[in-house]
């Protein structure tokens, strides 16, 4: 009798156990598939001055590219000279050298912009003001700042649009001399954007 | 049973701190330039493509990969003025296409075109990046087809000598195209293709040919 009983209850905790083991896999799976579809996070600059459109002058043999630093009427006479003459006023304005795309999903950000000064070979740098500028959900979203400061925005979950997705299309990228520019010569800036996510995913 | 549920649970938290972690951050940089010369312009040069604001070779153009060999499309048209005389090199370097999953996922099956008019005084060339020699060197204004059917980045190269009389100035254009050669179902969805294509234009002078 003890012999019956005992193999009957083998029987059964062998069924259960396979039972089980069908189940983990199945759940398993399904949290996979979640990865792969609903997440994402992406950022992409574009510069006007290296892949675009290349300008500039060839004086004695040497080329030089970029932005005409000279806000000087009778030397410069172009209609830039005014987009980065030294700014007088709050209002974002100056040379859109850039644009940028962010997407995103499912989070809250953090997009940081940074710059250093603009600096030539021989040591002598310049302080401007790097301005940005674009649209969410109808509302204009602005700053600018000179190379010691930064400027963030934070994109909280009610700053998404209505299928859940951040959307930043064809933000501009402003440029506005804050120092003027007296020394002859080439000159070059880093522009860095930083996206982290904060919190844990939902 | 209780085993099994306990063991469902890790598993989901684990993965959940892999997204939070690996996925959402990241930084672009990218370069300024800028220049100051009062009172000594005497020449210029300037370089320019089609589509201001637009690097992505996709951005804006549709790509079906499920109709090869249905003719290239245009990606962006170029055009070199200069006011001064010396040799003159103009280049594309062409990274291989990629579509944006959840990750980088390189896409063969494409070749990319390049194209000069038939009066064109420059004589191109290309190559990869494997440090080997030109691939081929090809009269100028002619078509210029490379098949991009491994992962190595591209170049094409056009030089020449261009001169121009006082007060007046040289100008080069082309074209860029890309067409898809190979049908493939799985790139067939709505994601972002990209491949960037960086376009020099650099100038050995030799003396002035402007005011």
């Amino acid at each position: 009798m003890k012999k019956r009983i005992s193999l009957l209850l083998l029987a059964l905790l062998l069924g259960l156990s396979f039972l089980n083991a069908g189940k983990v896999d199945d759940i398993s799976q399904t949290i996979a598939g979640y990865i792969s579809t609903t997440d994402f996070c992406t950022l992409d600059i574009t510069n006007y001055f290296t892949s675009n459109v290349i300008t500039g002058t060839t004086v004695n043999g040497t080329f030089y590219r970029g932005i005409n630093l000279d806000t000087n009427p009778s030397t410069n006479p172009s209609n830039d000279r005014d987009l980065i003459t030294p700014y007088q006023s709050s209002i974002i304005m100056g040379k859109r050298i850039g644009a940028f795309n962010l997407k995103a999903s499912h989070h809250s950000y953090t997009l940081t912009v940074t710059h250093e000064k603009l600096s030539s070979q021989n040591g002598t740098s310049y302080d401007y003001e790097l301005g940005i500028s674009f649209k969410l959900n109808d509302r204009t979203f602005e700053q600018a700042c000179s190379s010691s400061n930064s400027v963030s925005f934070n994109f909280s979950e009610g700053a998404y649009g209505n299928d859940g997705v951040l959307i930043v299309n064809d933000g501009g990228i402003y440029f506005r001399l804050i120092d003027t520019v007296t020394q002859p010569g080439q000159y070059s800036s880093t522009v860095t954007f930083i996206v982290e996510a904060n919190g844990s995913n939902p | 049973m209780k085993k099994a549920i306990v063991f469902i649970l890790l598993l989901t938290l684990t993965l959940s701190t892999l997204i939070a972690e690996d996925v959402y951050s990241g930084s672009d940089p990218f370069t300024v330039y800028g220049y100051y010369n009062p009172g000594q312009i005497k020449q210029s040069i300037t370089l320019s493509i089609s589509k201001s604001g637009n690097k992505k070779v996709s951005n804006g153009d549709t790509i079906d990969w499920t109709k090869p060999n249905s003719g290239y499309k245009n990606v962006f048209d170029w055009k070199a003025t200069g006011n001064f005389n010396g040799n003159v090199t103009v280049s594309f370097t062409v990274t291989p296409l990629v579509a944006l999953l959840d990750d980088y996922y390189y896409i063969p099956g494409h070749s990319i075109k390049s194209t000069t008019p038939a009066n064109s005084e420059l004589v191109a060339s290309s190559t990869d990046f494997t440090g080997n020699p030109p691939v081929t060197t090809f009269a100028s204004g002619h078509s210029r087809t490379i098949e991009a059917l491994d992962f190595r980045s591209r170049e094409i190269v056009y030089s020449g000598s261009k001169t121009a009389p006082l007060n007046s100035s040289w100008s080069e254009s082309g074209t860029f195209a890309l067409e898809v050669t190979e049908y493939n179902q799985l790139y067939g969805g709505t994601f972002n293709y990209i491949s960037t294509v960086t376009i020099e234009l650099t100038v050995d002078a030799v003396q002035g040919g402007g005011q």
